[in-house]
């Protein structure tokens, strides 16, 4: 393989996880603003005060975790993005790799952990859900394997 | 046209499809779609079983899987009228209504509702009228992208244009398959785990002549598409024409239709308006349906075909 001759699958791969990356980062900051505004109002004494009390005593820690993980494949979709453009073997194709195989894991726990209510159970959307990991694990460990040269 | 170079070429062009940003794109985007039609079908299936599993105490202790048979036997009438209308042919305005057609459409709708699975069925006619769209995003760039780069000068030293040109669209059949395989499986697979109302058999059965429907009539359509690619120096606007023809025709035969009624028949110049009829309970419609696909494909490949071996690359 040509060094600095990339496919342009992984470019395209580079994209979406930029694409992916930035979805993530808005879902993390969205659900951090939850979490301020859950902490503004707290001890205020209306209904609406009461009712978000209450829904985060009860979902609370998985909010913290979904949270934490959303910003952990944020992080690794955007480093391993770079990694991509740059054919780096760590930061490509090894952060790539780390994404694929955490989003995966964490797509079969909350299907079997959380009650479908709360978006849990196997069905369809879990599998949409896991084209974009398998496919990255499947590529990077595959078809572009040879490509991290550096 | 050798025929060695054909296989090998297609192999390449197959195995290595995914390489480029496109087949990248096109794998993603069709197995997306795929599975969103799966979910928009059967979601609201399963659903209406867990309403009603929740809203009635006496079916807390049926077995779902009964519940959902009661589910679909009540739905499947409700939906028979729709799938029926769907499926019959265009009337003409005005004119009194045809029972022969209509005694026809409502076979075609038991035959798809009842003596098949019907959810099944379901997905399947969606995916008949949605593929065609999915198959220009897979086979746009076929030729046009190497032809504007000049890069097939470098292959014509060691392989004549017949077997680029084949080579490269049996192998963009190839993953078309593939792909479709890999749908087929994965919904088959799903509904007999988590809807088990269909004995396997039947699924099975039903999924892989469903496969083999999808690939028969998206032939014609990737063969507009080799047309148009070795036709254009662009990837971009073989994109944009083949996505415009395949997804204009209908639209323009419905808008051409209701100014001439003749001008509905701009339906069958893609396999739009007959490719229903691969799902026909009669074999005589689907041997049809067939030979229109391939005389379609034929002509499309052979435009394309000498448009790539007479045209400078």
């Amino acid at each position: 393989m040509q060094e600095g001759k990339r496919p342009g699958g992984l470019t395209a791969l580079a994209v979406l996880n930029f694409i992916f990356g930035g979805f993530s980062v808005l879902g993390v900051l969205a659900m951090a603003a939850l979490l301020g505004i859950a902490a503004a109002v707290e001890g205020q004494d209306t209904e609406e005060a009461k009712k978000l009390a209450e829904a985060m005593a009860e979902a609370g820690s998985l909010f913290t975790v979904a949270l934490i993980m959303s910003a952990i494949s944020a992080f690794l979709l955007i480093a391993s993005g770079v990694g991509y453009l740059q054919q780096k073997k760590f930061l490509g194709r090894t952060l790539g790799s780390i994404y694929a195989a955490i989003s995966i894991l964490s797509s079969l726990v909350s299907s079997a952990l959380l009650r479908t209510e709360l978006g849990g159970g196997f069905n369809i959307t879990t599998i949409i859900g896991l084209i974009y990991p398998v496919l990255t694990l499947i590529l990077l460990n595959g078809t572009f394997k040879n490509d991290f040269v550096r | 046209m050798d025929t060695r170079q054909v296989s090998l070429i297609a192999r390449y062009s197959a195995r290595y499809s995914v390489r480029g940003g496109i087949g990248l794109v096109f794998l993603l985007l069709s197995l997306t779609f795929g599975l969103l039609v799966a979910q928009f079908t059967l979601q609201p299936l399963e659903m209406i079983v867990q309403q009603v599993q929740a809203q009635s105490s006496k079916n807390a202790d049926t077995d779902p899987d009964e519940l959902t048979r009661e589910v679909l036997a009540r739905l499947v009438p409700e939906v028979r009228p729709a799938v029926a209308w769907f499926l019959m042919k265009p009337q003409k305005a005005g004119a009194p209504p045809d029972r022969e057609a209509d005694d026809e459409s409502n076979r075609w709708a038991d035959y798809l509702l009842s003596d098949r699975p019907a959810m099944l069925s379901a997905i399947l006619l969606i995916l008949l009228f949605g593929w065609p769209l999915c198959a220009a995003f897979g086979a746009f760039d076929l030729y046009a992208g190497d032809i504007a780069s000049r890069q097939l000068r470098y292959q014509l030293l060691r392989a004549d244009r017949a077997s680029i040109f084949f080579g490269r669209l049996l192998g963009t059949m190839t993953t078309f398959a593939i792909v479709l395989l890999i749908l087929g499986v994965t919904v088959t697979l799903y509904m007999g785990i988590k809807l088990p109302i269909y004995s396997w058999g039947a699924l099975c059965g039903w999924a892989a002549y469903g496969i083999c429907a999808l690939l028969v009539s998206t032939l014609p359509y990737v063969a507009v598409c080799a047309w148009i690619s070795s036709a254009m120096s662009s990837s971009l606007a073989s994109l944009t024409i083949s996505s415009a023809i395949i997804g204009g025709v209908p639209l323009m035969a419905m808008l051409a239709r209701t100014a001439w009624e003749p001008a509905g028949m701009l339906n069958y110049a893609l396999p739009w308006g007959f490719q229903t009829r691969l799902f026909h309970p009669d074999a005589s419609q689907v041997a049809a349906a067939v030979g229109g696909c391939l005389i379609q494909t034929a002509l499309f490949l052979w435009l394309g075909f000498k448009k790539f071996t007479t045209r400078d690359l």
